[in-house]
C-alpha cells in the first residue's frame, strides 16, 4: 500500500468518525451551536448560482409589456392584461405569480436585464444552449463551458472537487471542464457508496500504466484516455461524498422551501454554502418551458414554482451573512415568438429577459425592452448581449478579467452595487 | 416485417467494395450457405474484437458467447446479428378504454375513480412493456435489433409523460423495432404519421390558420438534416405541409382536411402542394439527410464522430442503398476501423448497457423491472428521455453521483447490499414520512388523463413537465423506492461465483482476479488494476481466515469474499466502459 493511500485511509476514517459523531447528535446541543457560531464568523467565498429555464422561457409572459399595443395585438390566449401583472412601471409588470420576486425587486435586490440575446440568434434548443453554455457562437467546438473556463481563470489553484457543483440529473455543458469537472448530485442522502467493497483502494489511481513498469502501449490508447477521466471522477466522488452529505444533513433552513425540484435543489445549495465547501458556482435546471401548446396554464404554474423556490432561497440567505456573498443568475436559451401559434402556445423565438438576484445586486431595470413592432424575423430583437451580463459578474463579482473567460471584451453593466 | 436476408446479401454484392470482396470469397467456395463458413484466418479476430462487437452491437457478452463468437468467425457472427431471430412472445397491448359515461356523467367520486383506474392501467401497462423490452435485451436472440430500437428511441424520441397514452408509446416502440434494421425512409414516413410523435411534438394542434412549428423544426434539425441545412422559412413551410396531421377519436392517425393547408409551399427549393409524404421525400433526397443518419448511427455505435471522409463514404453508401440500414450496419460492423484502438473499450456505457451487461456477464436471472427502475435512477428512464434530442451518450453519463449509484445498484444485483441498507443513512435526517413518500414518489407516467385529450383534442401543453418537476423533488426517495422494488419482489441473485470459479480452474488469488475481470468487465483490465484487486482479495480472504486456494470451496464465507471482489470490480471506472 502506498503512503498516499495510507494517509487517505486515515483521513477517511477520521472523517467517518467525525460524521457519525455529529450525526448522532441533536442540533440543539451546545457543541453544534458552537460549531455554527464559529462557522458564522469566517467570511464566505463569493458564489454564483446559475438557474437555467430549459425549453425557452416566454419573456413576454414573464416581464409583461402590458401597455404596449404591439403586445396586445400579437397575443390573445397568452395575453396578460394590467390586472394580471405586478406593475414595475407604466409600461411593464411581472407575471402575477412572481410575487416573491416582485418583492425582491422592490427591495432593490433584483436586476432585470431586458432584451438579452446575441447577434443572429439560434432557435434550436440545443445549438442555442451551446452558445449560452460556452459564451461563444461556435458552441462546443470552441472548447470547454464558460464556467469551466472561469474556474480555470479564477480558481485554478483551488483544486478541490466541490469548486463547481451541479444539482440535478443531466449536467449542462456550461460546467464542462477537464481540469475542474463539476461534482453532480441529485440527493445528498444517497451521495455515497454503500457496501463493503473497499472502493477506497481504487482511490488515487491516476493514468493507466502510470505506476506500471510495462506501459500499456498503443493498443489501449482509447481505453486509457477514458479511464484517466473516470478515475479522476472516482477521486472526486471520494473527496466530496462525506463533505456534501454532512453539509446537507447538518443544515437547518430558516424558511420553508416549496416541494418542487428547483426548491429542493436550492435548499441543498443553501446547505452547501453554509457547509463551507468552498463552492464557487452552483448550477441548476428547471424544465418545462417549451410551451408550444396550451401555454397559459403551464406557464402560470412554472412561474409559481420558479418564484416560490427562488424567493425561499433569497429569504433563507437574507437571514445569513452568506447572503451578501451569493448571486443568483436566471437565464433561458431563448424567448418565444411574439405572435402566438394555433395551439394557444408560442414557438421558439429570440431575445428574452435575465434576472440577477442578491443583496449585493444593484436592483432595477437594465438593457432596453425590445420593440414589439420592429421585429427580427417575427421575434424580439436582442438589445443586450448576454455576455455583457456574464462579463459583469466575472469582472465585478469574481474579480477576473472577463475576456480571459469569454474570449473577447464586452461592454459591462453596473449590476453590482 | 423484418429485413429479408437475401436482399441484404444482394445489396452487399452490388454496393459495397469492402463486402463484395468477402462475397467473392463466398462465391469461390461455390456456395452461399453461410453455415459452412470457416473463421477468417485473420488474427485480428480475437476475444477482444468479439467482445467489442457484442458490447456495441448487442448488450455485452458472457465468456461463453465470446468463445462461441471466436469459433463462428466475424462475418458469420455479424450476419447472425443482423438477421437475428424473431424470438419470444410478442407484447399484447390492452387498450385502456375510458368509460366516457363515468367521466362525463358520473359524480365527482365516480369521475375520480375512473381517472385513477385509467392512470393505474396506463402505468401498469407501460411498466409491463418496458419489462418485456428489457427482457429482450437481457436474453433475446435479436440483440442488434434491440440495440438499434434503443438507438431509434433516443433518435425519434417521445416522452410518455407528455404523450400520456402509454399504448401509443408502445406502438411507437414496435414501429421502431420493426424498422430498426430496415429502411430509414419507410421509418421516417411512419414516424410522421405516428400518433405518439404527433402528440409529443404538438402536431395535433398544428392548424392551417396558425401553424405550430415544433414537429417541423425537429423533423429537420434532429431527424434528418441537422442544424444549418435548412432555413427558418423552410421550417414555416414544412409546418404548413404538416397542418392537420393528427389523431382521431380512436387514437389513430388521420389528416383533418379542414385544418390541413392545401396551398403551395416551397421547401428546400421544391415547390408544390406538399403534404407530409412530400416533405419526407424532399428531406430524404437531401445529401445532408444520409450524412445525418449515417453519422448518428456511427457515432452511437463507435462512441466518437467519424472523420469527414469516412462519413461521406458511409453517407454515399446509405444513399446508394436507398436508405436500407442493414447493409450499412453490416459494412460498419465488418469495417476494421470499427475495431480501431481509439474506440475499443473507450465508450462510457449507458445505464442500460451497464446494468444489462452485468446481468448478461454474470448469467444472472434478474427481473426486467429492476433494470428499468435502476436505469431510471442512473439518468435513463426509458419512455422518458430528457428532451427531444434524446440521451446525451458517452462521458456525460458519469458524474460523481452516478458513479456511486452505479456501484450501489451493482451491489444490490450481486446481493452484497441489502436493499433496505440504502434506505437508512446515518446522516439522513431528511427522510420523508411514509405518507409523504407515497404522495411524491412514483416512477413512470401517472398523470390524470385529460378528458379532452381522450377525445383527440388539444392537450395542456407541458403541464406534464410541471408534474414531472414535482415528483422528482427528491431523488433520495427514488433510490429508496428502487431498493424497495428490488426487495419486495424477492431479489435473491441465484449466482454462484464459487461454482463458476471451480469450473474455470482458477485457484490462486491472481488467477481468481484474472478470471473475474475477464468475466465481469467488457474491456481488457489494466495491469495496475489487476494488482490492486489481487491485494484487495488477499486482504479480505485473510481477514476471513481463508487459506490461499480455498476460495473455490463452495462455502458461504468464500462466496461472500468473491461477491465483494465482484462488487469492487463493478464499482471501478473500468466497469463503466464497453
Amino acid at each position: 500500500m502506498t503512503e498516499a493511500m495510507h494517509s487517505f485511509l486515515a483521513r477517511r476514517q477520521f472523517l467517518a468518525g467525525g460524521l457519525y459523531g455529529l450525526g448522532g447528535m441533536s442540533l440543539a446541543t451546545p457543541l453544534a451551536k458552537a460549531l455554527q457560531r464559529v462557522s458564522d464568523q469566517t467570511p464566505f467565498p463569493r458564489s454564483l448560482v446559475l438557474v437555467q429555464l430549459s425549453g425557452g422561457n416566454d419573456g413576454l409572459s414573464t416581464i409583461v409589456p402590458f401597455a404596449d399595443d404591439g403586445y396586445a395585438a400579437a397575443r390573445q390566449a397568452t395575453r396578460l392584461v394590467k390586472e394580471d401583472v405586478l406593475p414595475l412601471d407604466d409600461y411593464r409588470g411581472m407575471h402575477r405569480n412572481l410575487k416573491g420576486l416582485h418583492r425582491q425587486y422592490q427591495e432593490g435586490q433584483m436586476a432585470i436585464i431586458e432584451g438579452v440575446g446575441y447577434e443572429d440568434m439560434i432557435r434550436s434548443h440545443f445549438r442555442a444552449l451551446e452558445v449560452w453554455h460556452t459564451g461563444r457562437r461556435a458552441g462546443r467546438n470552441s472548447g470547454e463551458g464558460w464556467v469551466g473556463q472561469l474556474a480555470q481563470a479564477a480558481w485554478d489553484k483551488e483544486d478541490h472537487p466541490n469548486l463547481v457543483v451541479h444539482l440535478g440529473g443531466e449536467v449542462p455543458y456550461s460546467v464542462y471542464s477537464t481540469d475542474h469537472p463539476a461534482a453532480a448530485l441529485q440527493a445528498p442522502t444517497v451521495y455515497k457508496w454503500f457496501g463493503k467493497q473497499q472502493v477506497e483502494l481504487a482511490y488515487g489511481m491516476e493514468a493507466a500504466g502510470a505506476d506500471s513498469k510495462r506501459p500499456a502501449g498503443p493498443k489501449h490508447v482509447g481505453r486509457d484516455k477514458a479511464l484517466a477521466s473516470l478515475r479522476s471522477i472516482l477521486n472526486d466522488a471520494h473527496d466530496s461524498s462525506a463533505s456534501i452529505r454532512k453539509a446537507a444533513a447538518l443544515y437547518r433552513e430558516r424558511v420553508e422551501y416549496p416541494r418542487n425540484r428547483l426548491g429542493g435543489g436550492l435548499r441543498d445549495v443553501a446547505a452547501l454554502i453554509h457547509g463551507r465547501l468552498g463552492t464557487r458556482v452552483f448550477s441548476l435546471k428547471m424544465k418545462g418551458f417549451d410551451t408550444h401548446a396550451g401555454q397559459r396554464g403551464s406557464h402560470d404554474s412554472l412561474m409559481e414554482s420558479l418564484d416560490t423556490a427562488l424567493s425561499a432561497f433569497m429569504d433563507d440567505l437574507s437571514k445569513s451573512p452568506a447572503g451578501r456573498d451569493t448571486l443568483v443568475l436566471v437565464f433561458s436559451e431563448f424567448g418565444r415568438r411574439v405572435e402566438e401559434n394555433g395551439s394557444k402556445g408560442t414557438d421558439h423565438g429570440k431575445a428574452g429577459p435575465m434576472f440577477l438576484l442578491g443583496s449585493s445586486v444593484k436592483g432595477g431595470l437594465y438593457g432596453k425592452h425590445p420593440s414589439l413592432v420592429d421585429l427580427d424575423e417575427g421575434d424580439l430583437a436582442a438589445t443586450t448581449d448576454f455576455r455583457s451580463v456574464y462579463g459583469s459578474i466575472i469582472e465585478h463579482w469574481f474579480k477576473t478579467p472577463h475576456e480571459a473567460v469569454l474570449g473577447k471584451k464586452y461592454s459591462l453593466l453596473p449590476l453590482l452595487g | 416485417m423484418y429485413y429479408p436476408f437475401h436482399l441484404a446479401l444482394l445489396a452487399l454484392l452490388v454496393a459495397s467494395p469492402v463486402l463484395s470482396q468477402s462475397a467473392d470469397r463466398l462465391e469461390d467456395k461455390g456456395t452461399l450457405d453461410l453455415t459452412v463458413l470457416k473463421p477468417k484466418p485473420d488474427s485480428s479476430w480475437d476475444a477482444r474484437a468479439v467482445e467489442h462487437l457484442f458490447n456495441r452491437a448487442g448488450f455485452g457478452a458472457h465468456n461463453l458467447d465470446v468463445r462461441r463468437g471466436l469459433r463462428t468467425g466475424q462475418e458469420m457472427l455479424v450476419r447472425q446479428l443482423i438477421q437475428g431471430e424473431d424470438d419470444g412472445p410478442r407484447f399484447v397491448t390492452r387498450p385502456v378504454e375510458p368509460n366516457m359515461e363515468l367521466l362525463k356523467g358520473g359524480d365527482d367520486e365516480e369521475r375520480s375513480q375512473e381517472r385513477n383506474r385509467l392512470r393505474n392501467d396506463n402505468r401498469r401497462q407501460g411498466q409491463e412493456f418496458l419489462n418485456w423490452w428489457v427482457n429482450r435485451m437481457l436474453a433475446g436472440q435479436s440483440p442488434l435489433r434491440e440495440r438499434m430500437t434503443l438507438f431509434w428511441h433516443g433518435f425519434f424520441t417521445s416522452d410518455s409523460t407528455k404523450v400520456r397514452l402509454v399504448e401509443l408509446m408502445i406502438a411507437q416502440n414496435e414501429l421502431l423495432r420493426e424498422h430498426a434494421l430496415g429502411n430509414f425512409g419507410e421509418m421516417l414516413h411512419a414516424i410522421v404519421r405516428d400518433p405518439a410523435m404527433l402528440i409529443y411534438l404538438d402536431n395535433i394542434s398544428n392548424k392551417k390558420d396558425s401553424p405550430n412549428e415544433n414537429l417541423a423544426r425537429e423533423l429537420m434539425e434532429l431527424f434528418t438534416l441537422g442544424e444549418g441545412n435548412y432555413s427558418e422559412e423552410d421550417i414555416r413551410e414544412v409546418a404548413r405541409a404538416l397542418t392537420g396531421y393528427g389523431i382521431d377519436r380512436k387514437r389513430e392517425f388521420m389528416v383533418n382536411p379542414r385544418t390541413h393547408d392545401f396551398g403551395s409551399k416551397t421547401i428546400l427549393g421544391v415547390e408544390g402542394r406538399h403534404d407530409g409524404r412530400d416533405v419526407v421525400d424532399i428531406l430524404l433526397a437531401q445529401p445532408a439527410c444520409a450524412r445525418w443518419v449515417a453519422g448518428s448511427v456511427i457515432t452511437y455505435l463507435e462512441g466518437v464522430e467519424p472523420a469527414t471522409d469516412r462519413l461521406e463514404h458511409y453517407a454515399e453508401f446509405l444513399r446508394t442503398a436507398d436508405y436500407e440500414l442493414a447493409p450499412m450496419l453490416e459494412k460498419l460492423l465488418l469495417d476494421p476501423e470499427f475495431y480501431r484502438d481509439e474506440i475499443v473499450g473507450a465508450r462510457v456505457s449507458s445505464p442500460i448497457d451497464y446494468l444489462v451487461g452485468i446481468c448478461r456477464r454474470l448469467g444472472a436471472d434478474v427481473r426486467g423491472e429492476i433494470i428499468v427502475r435502476g436505469a431510471g435512477l442512473l439518468g435513463m428512464s426509458l419512455f422518458e428521455p430528457p428532451n427531444v434530442k434524446g440521451w446525451n451518450e458517452g462521458p456525460a453519463w458519469i458524474t460523481t453521483a452516478t458513479l456511486m449509484n452505479r456501484a450501489n445498484l451493482a451491489g444490490v444485483l450481486l446481493g452484497t447490499i441489502e436493499p433496505g441498507e440504502m434506505q437508512v443513512d446515518p446522516l439522513d435526517d431528511m427522510e420523508l414520512t411514509e405518507d409523504e413518500m407515497a404522495s411524491m414518489n412514483g416512477l413512470g407516467p401517472e398523470f390524470p388523463l385529460d378528458e379532452a385529450m381522450m377525445g383527440g383534442g388539444e392537450m395542456m401543453g407541458t403541464s406534464a413537465e410541471v408534474e414531472k418537476e414535482k415528483k422528482a423533488r427528491n431523488q433520495g426517495n427514488l433510490m429508496a423506492k428502487v431498493a424497495r422494488v428490488i426487495g419486495s419482489g424477492g431479489h435473491h441473485p441465484r449466482i454462484s461465483l464459487g461454482a463458476r470459479l471451480f469450473r474455470s480452474g482458477a485457484s490462486t488469488d491472481r488467477e481468481i482476479v484474472e478470471f473475474m475481470c475477464s468475466s465481469l468487465l467488457a474491456i481488457d483490465t489494466p495491469l495496475e488494476t489487476r494488482r490492486m484487486l489481487v491485494a484487495a482479495l488477499r486482504t479480505d480472504r485473510e481477514a476471513q481466515g481463508i487459506e490461499p486456494g480455498n476460495l473455490v470451496k463452495k462455502n458461504a464465507a468464500a462466496e461472500e469474499v468473491l461477491r465483494r471482489l465482484a462488487h469492487l470490480i463493478l464499482s471501478l471506472p473500468e466497469a463503466q466502459l464497453g
